[in-house]
């Protein structure tokens, strides 16, 4: 409770003491570098926004404390977008009104929708840190914007990929999905993982059931339970997530589904779900993820101790979710390629990023020229119900590289998931 | 197939039916004798949720423990159904009901920013007690204990509220104030203190309901907006603060969103708004329109 | 000094602040300075003075059924978003219709949907029903955009360009921030003025009169049904027309616009400026946006203020911002002729 807390108050004077120091018209080439940040602060996307926002802030400060870039240093002008695209274009347009072309945003789909068209009319240069939808690298490609996370293709199929050889002995899957877009095509790219790695690691193709589909912001699960329960199948992929997937786990363990299917993945609520459910958690989850310190290849990296110490520096708290990465890298990647660009002009820091590689705490980490699509290291980790406070563990992290499991780039142009069978 | 499915829907209709009447029972009552709809109800409904989880911790030892966490939240929403009577419901006793569903509104929100201030923003569950915790399986319908606990504490809670209501004193009276309040405070009857006492047991049960419903899904700061809705729906067309109308209400509607999710998947959450607008239009003043009106 | 007293025994102040020549100058005013805003201040602001602009035409339409003709929708997003999903679709998929047609076909569509729900429920249902009833079919329509990919399901539907007005003479490009606000100003500005014109009509005083008592009106031969019908028509032909002018400025509509939350933002505006008064809705938008500007940077506390303020002006300040305003002059005057903070008191 008190840790909960302290995160937030530190957060708010945080925001407080950034709203106090917000003065206008960035002077050109001397002062501090601005960068404008909008995650979702507040709203049903904060869990996830304050994650990134902690990550990007921790960024920031570990480049200050190393002297700054060109001998600046980096000052954060932060953003709530709400969660809501029309916030955050507003604060977009804002940001850029004051003279700053370096922005950050698009911790969820929504957001980044709204942000990446609006990249050239501002002549920023904006990172979309969360989004996983395939349109940004696609069909609404700019070269003003750079997506620092894995899309969903990518991220499902390793997701498939990883499970399907652990546990070839699982030969019927199924997925619960929300309906839309990205839970449709996230079911569909770890099915389809599912059966291609089955076969390639050996062993006869695995079955995938038809997907079934609930309502994202549901409360109740049970029809969709129930269902599952009445099927062959032994591995799960959850596409479910936020609040709606721990209410899916307290209504499938008091059924029985914990006892019927061997082992679940998951699509990216990570120690959100295990921090709520506690020893109540499935017996065998893997999530998406991107960072636990404790484990390798994490333990031995000293970025990573590093990231932890200043996250608890910080917050307070001890247990990091694996988004603060995700936030950090984000920062990382732009505050890189302005010392690679030795300038802060859209331009030429947009022809630095696109040929730029950095060590990250989860690895190398470049961008992929065409379409400014991430590639770097895919993290799933593996979590189970523990004794002891916080009673779950994460026993093992999963890794797939992005380089083998990434579509085609075809920026400009729709992604057709047909072309990647 | 088609059998063991409509075994199924009619269980989990139910019980979906009983815990959106756990939360609109509050509404209705206070709907019925106020004549205000409670926008607010579900942010103590939520309050009620965080208090009782605050009591008894995610794996409640036994029922009683679980049971009194949630008599306690609700003693508790209780008192704050008192406070916001005081400061702000009664200040609108007599203002045209538009203005009292934007206090509401902006009750609820205010009631959402404070919880978030004091719970934070994490979600946590909590499981159901031991005594409940099993899984059932009838016919090819997987069920769990708790299922069946949700059934009947629904079934409890309206048994209760139709004695009060229809066989005691006390109930008698709330009904005189609600067809005509005029009349019964010449008759005699205090009227501004059934007033406020009908406040305070929608409160209560409101607390009171965010208890027993704890284990059904997530706690977060909106868990109480999925059931506030159906609640609306329920109460709007069992018609004006009727019990028993608003219980009947409740049953179709989880019986018609279940068959809506197991039959129609690909459009779920659809059905119920079109049997909404299917009663609006055929029974305009709800099941059990209430006397006078036509 | 008029006051007007319904069924309900409800009192409603129609007082002028102003007189019509000062208030026809200051509107003067306020659009010379918005008509400068583009040069003078930051791009965001302005993207926020253009939301402001278009949230309080949906306010008026909003007050035009409900304080004019007593009638309260509690979906009237479901209108607004009608008009930004068409006029979005439209641009995103360059279908070839002039611009200002796009948005005369959304407001008809407005209409339409208006006029189909008014047949089959103005005239059985009014207060509380009619209140779910629209609440229950914006959710439907919410639901059905959810599941259409071609509107962008959950993820909105985004990267809508902005258009190129074809007139007679020459080409107008609103591609640009500025172009487009200056149309934008253009637009809200003749709407609001056709809508003072509709309200101070004949037409407009009948509608007055159904809300004070619709059984004598109706006793006086007017056709209560019909009326209502026709306001209910237009208030959602200029909802959605707020729509469509929403979505080229914002170049993205997402599902935030069609819940239950959206359509409590005409609400909240009008009653935070005043819903006696035909300017209290856009007083009521600029207030809230002035709100939620200041409390931009207080993350986590929006909530709380908002919902504090509602709370506030609903005990403390009835009759809005306006009547506020309307209070503190008579007392400053000491004309204390004042109902001007008073409720609409039942009898």
């Amino acid at each position: 409770m008190t840790t909960r807390r302290t995160v937030l108050k530190g957060f708010v004077g945080a925001a407080g003491a950034m709203a106090g120091t917000r003065i206008n018209l960035a002077r050109a080439q001397s002062g501090p570098i601005k960068v404008g940040v909008m995650y979702a602060l507040s709203g049903v996307g904060a869990p996830v926004g304050n994650a990134f926002w902690i990550g990007t802030q921790i960024a920031a400060k570990q480049v200050n404390r190393s002297g700054g870039i060109l001998g600046r240093q980096i000052e954060l002008v932060v953003r709530d977008d709400k969660y809501n695209s029309a916030t955050s274009v507003a604060a977009a347009r804002e940001l850029a009104g004051e003279g700053i072309n370096l922005l950050i945003g698009g911790s969820q789909t929504v957001t980044a929708l709204g942000l990446a068209p609006l990249a050239p009319e501002l002549n920023a240069v904006v990172m979309i840190a969360g989004a996983a939808g395939m349109p940004v690298t696609h069909e609404l490609f700019n070269r003003n914007i750079f997506r620092t996370v894995s899309n969903n293709y990518t991220a499902y199929s390793s997701l498939g990929r990883a499970l399907i050889e652990r546990y070839p002995q699982v030969t019927t899957w199924i997925s619960v999905a929300p309906d839309g877009d990205f839970g449709r095509d996230s079911a569909r790219f770890f099915g389809d993982a599912v059966k291609k790695y089955s076969v390639k690691s050996g062993g006869k193709q695995a079955t995938v059931l038809d997907t079934i589909y609930a309502q994202a912001t549901a409360t109740d699960f049970k029809t969709q339970i129930n269902a599952v329960m009445n099927t062959e199948a032994q591995g799960l992929y959850l596409g479910i997530a936020g609040a709606a997937q721990i209410s899916f786990f307290q209504q499938a363990r008091s059924v029985g589904l914990y006892d019927k299917i061997k082992v679940i993945g998951e699509v990216g609520n990570e120690i959100v779900t295990a921090k709520a459910l506690g020893k109540n958690l499935p017996k065998d989850i893997w999530s998406v993820s991107y960072w636990n310190r404790g484990l390798e290849p994490f333990k031995s990296n000293p970025l990573s101790q590093q990231l932890y110490d200043d996250y608890v520096e910080l917050t307070g708290d001890k247990s990091p979710p694996a988004l603060v990465m995700a936030g950090h890298r984000t920062g990382m990647a732009l505050f890189e390629g302005i010392r690679k660009a030795k300038s802060t002009e859209t331009q030429a820091v947009i022809d630095a990023m696109e040929d730029m590689k950095i060590d990250t705490v989860g690895g190398p980490f470049t961008f992929r020229k065409a379409d400014h699509q991430a590639i770097c290291y895919n993290y799933f980790a593996q979590m189970q119900p523990d004794d002891v406070d916080p009673f779950y563990k994460v026993s093992q992290m999963a890794r797939v590289d992005s380089a083998e499991m990434i579509e085609p780039a075809t920026p400009g142009k729709a992604f057709d998931p047909n072309a990647v069978q | 197939m088609i059998v063991s499915k409509s075994i199924f829907v009619l269980i989990n209709g139910l019980a979906s039916g009983m815990a959106f009447f756990l939360v609109a029972a509050g509404l209705t009552w206070v709907f019925g004798i106020l004549k205000i709809l409670n926008m607010a109800h579900g942010a103590f409904f939520m309050i009620g949720a965080y208090l009782a989880f605050s009591i008894v911790g995610s794996n409640p030892e036994s029922m009683w423990s679980f049971l009194g966490a949630g008599l306690v939240a609700g003693l508790v929403v209780g008192v704050l159904g008192y406070l916001t009577d005081k400061i702000v419901l009664t200040r609108l006793r007599t203002v045209d009901y538009h203005y009292v569903l934007i206090a509401t509104f902006g009750l609820m929100l205010f009631c959402e920013g404070v919880a978030k201030w004091i719970w934070g923003i994490d979600y946590f569950s909590v499981m159901p007690p031991p005594q409940v915790d099993q899984a059932l399986k009838i016919g090819s319908s997987y069920v769990s204990g708790y299922t069946l606990f949700v059934i009947a504490a629904g079934l409890v809670v309206f048994a209760v509220i139709d004695t009060i209501m229809h066989r005691l004193w006390v109930g008698k009276i709330m009904r005189a104030v609600a067809n005509d309040p005029w009349m019964a405070g010449t008759l005699g009857v205090n009227v501004p203190a059934i007033l406020t006492i009908s406040v305070i047991a929608s409160f209560a049960l409101a607390g009171f309901a965010g208890g027993l419903l704890l284990p059904n899904q997530t706690l977060s700061i909106n868990v109480g907006s999925s059931f506030l809705l159906y609640s609306f729906l329920a109460v709007v067309i069992g018609g004006l603060g009727n019990i028993r109308g608003t219980f009947v209400a409740c049953i179709i509607l989880g019986v018609v969103e279940s068959a809506n999710a197991t039959f129609m998947a690909n459009f779920g959450g659809i059905a119920v708004y079109i049997v909404l607008a299917v009663f609006l239009v055929w029974k305009p003043n709800g099941l059990f329109p209430a006397q006078g009106s036509t | 000094m008029v006051s007007m007293t319904d069924t309900q025994g409800s009192v409603i102040e129609r007082t002028p602040m102003m007189s019509r020549r000062v208030v026809g100058f200051l509107m003067v005013l306020v659009f010379g300075a918005l008509a400068l805003a583009p040069d003078l201040v930051n791009p965001g602001l302005l993207f926020l003075i253009g939301l402001t602009l278009i949230q309080a035409v949906f306010a008026l339409s909003w007050n035009l059924l409900f304080g004019y003709t007593g009638l309260a929708s509690f979906g009237h997003a479901g209108f607004f978003a009608i008009g930004a999903y068409f006029t979005g679709a439209m641009l995103r998929y360059t279908v070839p219709i002039p611009f200002l047609g796009m948005l005369v076909i959304a407001a008809g569509l407005g209409a339409l949907v208006a006029c189909l729900i008014g047949l089959v429920a103005l005239r059985r249902l009014a207060g509380i029903f009619l209140a779910v009833l629209t609440v229950a079919l914006t959710e439907v329509l919410g639901r059905l955009i959810s599941y259409s990919p071609a509107l962008g399901e959950h993820d909105g539907l985004g990267n809508i360009p902005r258009p190129k007005i074809g007139l007679v003479l020459w080409d107008l490009d609103l591609t640009s921030s500025r172009a487009y606000f200056l149309f934008l100003l253009c637009a809200c500005s003749l709407i609001t003025a056709a809508l003072w014109w509709l309200v101070h009509s004949r037409t407009g005083r009948v509608f007055q009169a159904i809300r004070q008592d619709a059984d004598r009106a109706a006793f006086l031969g007017i056709n209560v049904a019909r009326y209502r019908l026709l306001s209910f028509m237009i208030s959602g032909g200029v909802a959605a027309m707020a729509g469509g002018l929403f979505a080229p400025w914002t170049r993205i509509v997402t599902l935030d616009e069609v819940n239950w939350l959206a359509s409590t933002q005409p609400i909240l505006n009008t009653l935070l400026g005043g819903v006696g008064s035909f300017w209290g809705p856009v007083v009521g938008a600029v207030a809230f946006t002035l709100i939620n500007y200041w409390t931009r940077t207080f993350v986590g506390l929006s909530e709380i203020v908002i919902g504090g303020t509602l709370v506030l002006v609903i005990i403390a300040a009835p009759t809005g911002i306006i009547g506020l305003l309307h209070t503190i002059r008579n007392w400053v005057f000491q004309r204390t002729a004042g109902k001007g903070g008073t409720h609409e008191r039942l009898p």
